[in-house]
C-alpha cells in the first residue's frame, strides 16, 4: 500500500517508531513493535485490527494513560512521552477528548453538568461554559436530554453526550475507543454521523474499532496486526459503501471478522 | 487449604482489614483499662474515703460497661459489614470456581478469627499500657503517691474483657456466616457493576424542608434559653422534640439546599470540581442522612457529657477552695429549726441555759480544747427578739419579687418558692471577729446603716439589684439603710456548696435586742497545728462530746453542734468525686466519640471504594491530582464537619443552660471545661478525619 497522503497541514499527531514491551526479561510480549504514522489536523482515522493486535495499547499510549517503552509520540509538535505527571493532566485537559465504549459519564451529574465538567476543570469562566455547552449540545442534537441523568437516557444519547463532553474543550485530538461497541445499529449510525459532522467542522478524530461499518465513516483506516501497521487505506473520493467494501477486503484478508457482512 | 486462603487474604488485603482490626483493638484496650481501675487503685496508697470513692467508681463503671459493650458490639459488626461488602466479587469468584457456600463461610470464619485474636491480643497489650498510665493519673487526681515503679495487671479485667469480646465476636461470626450464605452468585458477580440508584429528591422541596428545619431548631433554642431546664411545664420536652425533628430534617435537606443555593450562582457552581462535589454529597445523603443524624446525636451527648463532667468536677474544686476557709465549722440551731414561724420561747433548751455561748460550752465539754484549737469565732443569726417577735418581717422572696432583675431563667426558677424565709440579723461585731480570724477586711457601720451578707457568689448580681432597688429595710421597728457598698462576702461556715448564707443583714450591735436567742449559730474554729495532724483528734473530741445529739433527734437539743464540717474532710471527699466524675466523663466521651468517628470513617472508606470509577473519569478529563484531592477533602470534610458543627451548636445552647445550673450550684463557669473538651474532640475526631482522608486518597490513587 502507498504511504498516506495527508492533507498539506502540519501533523497533529506523529507517532515515531513507538514500541511497547510487556513482561519480564525472559518473557517479553511486544504489544507495539515500531509503529509510525502521522495524523494531520482535521483528519478522521480509524485504527482497526483483531484482538491482541495492539490497538488499545496504541490508544493508551497516545492518550498518555500508558507510556511507550521506546519511540516518540508528538502532539502538536510536543513530545508527550517526556511529560511529567503534572504536565500530563494539563495535556489531557487541553488537547484530548475521550469517548469510551461505556460512555463513562458520571452518574451523579446531569448531561449538562457532565459536559460542563470538562470545561470547569480547565477553569473556563462560567458564562463561557454555559454558552459552549449549549452550542455543542445543539450540534450533537442532545438539547432535550441536557437536564437528564445518565440513567434516564438511552445508550445512544449517553454516547452522544460523551462525544459532546469530548469535543466541548476544542481538543486537538478526539480519541474514541470502540464508541459504538455498546450500541445497536441505529444508534451506532446516529453516533457515527455525529462524529462525521464534528469532523466536517474541523475536529481531528482517532477511532479505535473492530467494527468495519464504524470504520467506514472515517477518511482513512489503519490496520494493526501483531503490533505493527499492516496496512493503510484512504477513502479519498470513494463513497462510504465503496470504502466499507475495501475495509472488508482487508479484514477478511487478516482473517478477522470475515463473515461479518452488513 | 481454606485456612491458607483465609490467612493469605488477610495478609494481602491488610489495609482493608485494618479498620476492623483497629476498631476491635481500640474497644479491647479501652474496655480493659477502665475495667482494671479497682486493681490499679489497690497499688495506690490512699485513704479510706478515697477507697470508697474508687469502689463507687468501679460500681458505676461496671454498670456502664453493659452500655459500652453494646455500642462497641454494634461498631464491630458495622466495621465487619464494610469488610464483607467490599469483597462480594471475590466471594463470587470462589463460588464460580466450584467452592461450596459453606466453604466460603468457613474462610470468612477463619479470617475473622485470625484478625480478632490478634486484635484482642494487641488491644489487651495496649490496655495494660493505658491502665499503667491511668494508674499514675488516678494517683495524681487523688493526690496520692505510688512508691517506686509498680506494674499492675488485672486478671479479672482481662478475663471480663476477653469474655465480652468473645461474645461480640460470636455475634459478628454469626452475622458474617448468615450474610455470606444468603448471597446469590449472580449478585456477587455483578456486585461491581450495580451502582446505587441515585434517587432524586425535588430540590425545591429540599429548600423548603431546610428552611423549616432551621425554624424548628431556632424555636427550640429560644424555648430552652428562655425557660431553662428546671422550669415546670412542657418546655424542656418541647425543646427536645423540636430540636430532634429539626436536626433530622436539617440533614435530610441540607445537601439539596446547598446544591440549589450553589446552582443559583453559576460562577461558583461552574468552577473547578464544585459541581462534582455537590452532586457527590447529594447522591449519598439519601442513604446517609439518618446515620449522620445519629452521629450528630452521639457527638452531642459526648460533648455535653464530657463538658458537664469536667465542669462539675472543676466547679466543685473551685467552690471548695472558696468554701474551706476555716478548719472546722460547727453549726447549730439553738431555738430549734426556725422554719416554722411560731414564736419560740428563748428561755427553753440547753442553749438558752448556756446563754447561747457555744464556745464556752465547747471549752467545758472538751478537756484538751486549747491543745486542739487556737482560735474560734461564734456568729449568730437572729430572727426573733427576746419576746419572740420577728425582727425583720420581710421574706427573701418578697424582696426578689420587688426587684426588677433580668437574670437567666435558671436562676429565677431556682429562687422561686425556695426562699420563704425571713432576712436574719447578725451583729457587726461578730462579723468583724470572724473577718479578723479569716484575715479579711473588717467593716464599719454608721448608725442607721446595714449590710447584706451573701457568700454565694453566683447570687451577687441578684443581691446587687435587690439592694439598689430596695435601699431601706425595717429591723425591729427601725429603718436601716444599706451602706454604700451594701454587700459583704465572707464565708459563713465551711461548705462544699460554695456558700451557706444568703440574705443576712449585718447591723450595728445595738440593733439586736438583749436576751434574744439566735435562730442559727456557727462556730468556726482554727486548729492549733497542721490540718492533717490535728483533724483526727479534733473530730474525735467533738464526736466524744456530742456524738449522741449531733445530727439526730431534735435540733433544739443538739447544742452546740448539729452539723460538723471540716475543711480537710470536704477536700478529701471532693478529690474522690473529681476522679469519679472525670473518669466517667472521659470514658463515655471517648467511647461515643470514637464510635461516631469510626462510623463516619467506614462510610467514607466504603464510598471511596465505590467512587473509584468516578475519580478515574476525572483523571481522564485531565483534572489535576491536587484538584481531585481537594474534591475528596471537601467530600470527606463535609461528612465529618457537618455533624460536628450541628452537635457543637446544640451543645453550646444546652450547655449555656447547664452552665446556669452549674454556676448557681458551684459558682463555676463551664467555659474552662469547654476549651479542654473542644481540644479533646478536635484531636480525637480530627485524627480520624485525617486517617480517613488519607486512606480514601490512597484507595483512589491505587485504582
Amino acid at each position: 500500500m502507498a504511504p498516506s497522503h495527508a492533507r498539506p497541514t502540519h501533523p497533529v499527531l506523529s507517532c515515531q517508531s513507538v514500541e511497547k514491551l510487556y513482561g519480564s526479561r525472559s518473557n517479553v510480549t511486544r504489544a507495539l513493535d515500531g509503529v509510525s504514522f502521522d495524523v494531520a489536523s482535521g483528519e478522521y482515522i480509524a485504527i482497526m485490527g483483531p484482538s491482541g493486535s495492539g490497538k488499545t495499547t496504541l490508544l493508551n499510549c497516545i492518550s498518555t494513560i500508558d507510556r511507550p517503552t521506546s519511540g516518540h509520540i508528538l502532539v502538536d509538535g510536543q513530545d508527550i512521552t517526556s511529560l511529567r505527571s503534572g504536565q500530563l493532566s494539563k495535556f489531557r485537559r487541553e488537547r484530548l477528548g475521550f469517548v469510551f465504549q461505556d460512555s463513562n459519564l458520571l452518574d451523579t451529574l446531569t448531561a449538562r453538568e457532565n459536559i460542563a465538567l470538562a470545561l470547569t476543570i480547565s477553569h473556563v469562566p462560567a458564562k463561557e461554559v454555559v454558552a459552549r455547552v449549549e452550542g455543542v449540545a445543539e450540534r450533537l442534537e442532545i438539547g432535550d436530554v441536557l437536564d437528564k441523568f445518565p440513567h434516564q437516557m438511552s445508550g445512544g444519547q449517553r454516547q452522544r453526550v460523551a462525544a459532546a463532553r469530548a469535543i466541548v474543550t476544542d481538543p486537538s485530538l478526539v480519541l474514541a475507543d470502540e464508541p459504538t461497541g455498546a450500541l445497536d445499529s441505529k444508534n451506532s449510525r446516529r453516533l457515527l454521523e455525529s462524529l462525521e459532522a464534528l469532523n466536517a467542522d474541523g475536529a481531528t478524530i482517532i477511532m479505535v474499532t473492530h467494527d468495519s461499518f464504524a470504520a467506514s465513516y472515517a477518511r482513512r483506516a489503519l490496520f494493526l496486526k501483531d503490533g505493527r501497521i499492516f496496512n493503510e487505506i484512504v477513502r479519498g473520493s470513494k463513497t462510504r459503501k465503496q470504502f466499507f467494501g475495501e475495509i472488508m477486503d482487508v479484514v477478511s484478508f487478516l482473517g478477522g471478522e470475515g463473515a461479518d457482512v452488513r | 487449604m481454606y485456612a491458607k486462603i483465609a490467612l493469605g487474604n488477610v495478609r494481602k488485603s491488610f489495609r482493608d482489614f485494618s479498620v476492623f482490626f483497629l476498631t476491635l483493638a481500640f474497644g479491647v484496650c479501652v474496655f480493659y483499662a477502665f475495667g482494671s481501675i479497682t486493681d490499679q487503685a489497690a497499688v495506690i496508697q490512699m485513704g479510706e474515703d478515697q477507697r470508697r470513692m474508687v469502689q463507687a467508681l468501679t460500681d458505676i463503671l461496671s454498670g456502664l460497661s453493659v452500655f459500652v459493650v453494646i455500642i462497641l458490639g454494634f461498631l464491630v459488626v458495622y466495621a465487619n459489614r464494610f469488610l464483607i461488602r467490599r469483597r462480594k466479587r471475590e466471594f463470587g469468584i470462589y463460588l464460580t470456581l466450584g467452592m461450596d457456600i459453606r466453604h466460603v463461610s468457613w474462610i470468612v470464619v477463619i479470617e475473622t478469627l485470625a484478625v480478632g485474636v490478634v486484635a484482642l491480643a494487641v488491644g489487651l497489650l495496649l490496655g495494660v499500657g493505658l491502665s499503667q498510665v491511668m494508674m499514675y493519673i488516678t494517683a495524681g487526681l487523688f493526690e496520692a503517691t505510688i512508691k517506686g515503679f509498680v506494674f499492675a495487671f488485672s486478671p479479672a479485667a482481662a478475663l471480663s474483657t476477653v469474655a465480652c469480646f468473645a461474645g461480640i465476636f460470636l455475634v459478628t461470626l454469626v452475622f458474617n456466616v448468615t450474610t455470606v450464605s444468603r448471597y446469590k452468585l449472580i449478585d456477587l458477580i455483578n456486585a461491581d457493576k450495580v451502582s446505587e440508584k441515585v434517587r432524586l429528591r425535588s430540590l425545591p422541596l429540599s429548600v423548603v424542608l431546610f428552611l423549616v428545619s432551621l425554624v424548628l431548631i431556632g424555636v427550640a433554642y429560644k424555648v430552652l434559653l428562655e425557660h431553662g431546664m428546671m422550669e415546670e411545664g412542657p418546655y424542656f420536652a418541647l425543646a427536645t422534640g423540636l430540636v430532634t425533628v429539626g436536626t433530622l430534617l436539617f440533614f435530610f435537606s441540607i445537601s439539596g439546599f446547598a446544591l440549589r443555593a450553589l446552582q443559583a450562582s453559576p460562577r461558583a457552581y461552574l468552577s473547578g470540581l464544585n459541581m462534582f462535589v455537590m452532586r457527590q454529597l447529594n447522591s449519598r445523603i439519601n442513604t446517609a442522612w439518618l446515620s449522620i443524624s445519629m452521629v450528630c446525636a452521639m457527638l452531642f451527648l459526648a460533648i455535653c457529657g464530657v463538658c458537664t463532667g469536667f465542669s462539675v468536677a472543676t466547679g466543685m474544686n473551685e467552690s471548695l477552695r472558696v468554701g474551706t476557709v476555716y478548719d472546722m465549722s460547727l453549726v447549730s440551731y439553738p431555738m430549734g429549726m426556725a422554719s416554722a414561724l411560731v414564736s419560740a420561747d428563748p428561755e427553753e433548751g440547753p442553749a438558752a441555759a448556756d446563754g447561747y455561748d457555744a464556745i464556752a460550752r465547747l471549752r467545758a465539754d472538751i478537756p484538751n480544747y486549747d491543745e486542739l484549737f487556737r482560735d474560734a469565732v461564734q456568729v449568730n443569726q437572729y430572727t426573733y427578739d427576746a419576746d419572740g417577735n420577728l425582727l425583720v418581717d420581710t421574706t427573701v422572696e418578697e424582696l426578689f419579687a420587688n426587684t426588677d432583675f433580668t437574670g437567666n431563667a435558671t436562676m429565677q426558677t431556682m429562687m422561686q418558692g425556695n426562699t420563704d424565709q425571713r432576712l436574719t440579723v447578725v451583729p457587726v461585731s461578730e462579723y468583724n471577729a470572724l473577718a479578723r480570724m479569716a484575715g479579711e477586711k473588717t467593716v464599719e457601720l454608721a448608725a442607721g446603716e446595714c449590710l447584706l451578707w451573701n457568700d454565694l457568689s453566683s447570687l451577687d448580681e441578684l443581691w446587687d439589684a435587690v439592694t439598689a432597688q430596695n435601699p431601706e429595710v425595717e429591723v425591729g421597728g427601725k429603718t436601716l439603710r444599706f451602706a454604700e457598698e451594701p454587700i459583704v462576702h465572707l464565708l459563713f461556715s465551711d461548705t462544699a456548696a460554695g456558700g451557706t448564707v444568703s440574705g443576712a443583714l449585718v447591723v450595728p450591735d445595738g440593733m439586736v435586742p438583749a436576751g434574744a436567742g439566735p435562730s442559727a449559730t456557727a462556730v468556726n474554729l482554727m486548729y492549733a497545728g497542721e490540718r492533717t495532724e490535728v483533724e483526727p483528734a479534733a473530730v474525735a473530741a467533738i464526736d466524744e462530746a456530742y456524738g449522741d445529739v449531733m445530727g439526730q433527734g431534735s435540733t433544739l437539743d443538739a447544742w452546740p453542734v448539729w452539723t460538723l464540717t471540716t475543711a480537710q474532710g470536704l477536700l478529701d471527699q471532693a478529690s474522690g468525686t473529681t476522679v469519679v466524675v472525670t473518669y466517667l466523663a472521659i470514658y463515655i466521651g471517648v467511647v461515643l466519640l470514637v464510635c461516631c468517628a469510626t462510623v463516619l470513617a467506614l462510610q467514607q472508606l466504603s464510598e471511596a471504594a465505590d467512587n473509584v470509577g468516578r475519580y478515574r473519569v476525572l483523571a481522564e478529563l485531565g483534572a489535576e491530582r491536587r484538584m481531585v484531592d481537594h474534591a475528596l477533602l471537601a467530600q470527606v470534610g463535609v461528612y465529618f464537619l457537618f455533624p460536628l458543627v450541628v452537635a457543637v451548636a446544640h451543645a453550646a445552647v444546652a450547655l449555656s443552660v447547664v452552665n446556669d445550673i452549674v454556676a448557681l450550684l458551684t459558682g463555676f463557669q463551664i467555659g474552662t471545661a469547654l476549651v479542654g473538651t473542644v481540644c479533646f474532640v478536635v484531636v480525637l475526631y480530627g485524627g480520624y478525619f485525617l486517617v480517613t482522608y488519607l486512606t480514601s486518597r490512597s484507595i483512589l490513587a491505587r485504582a
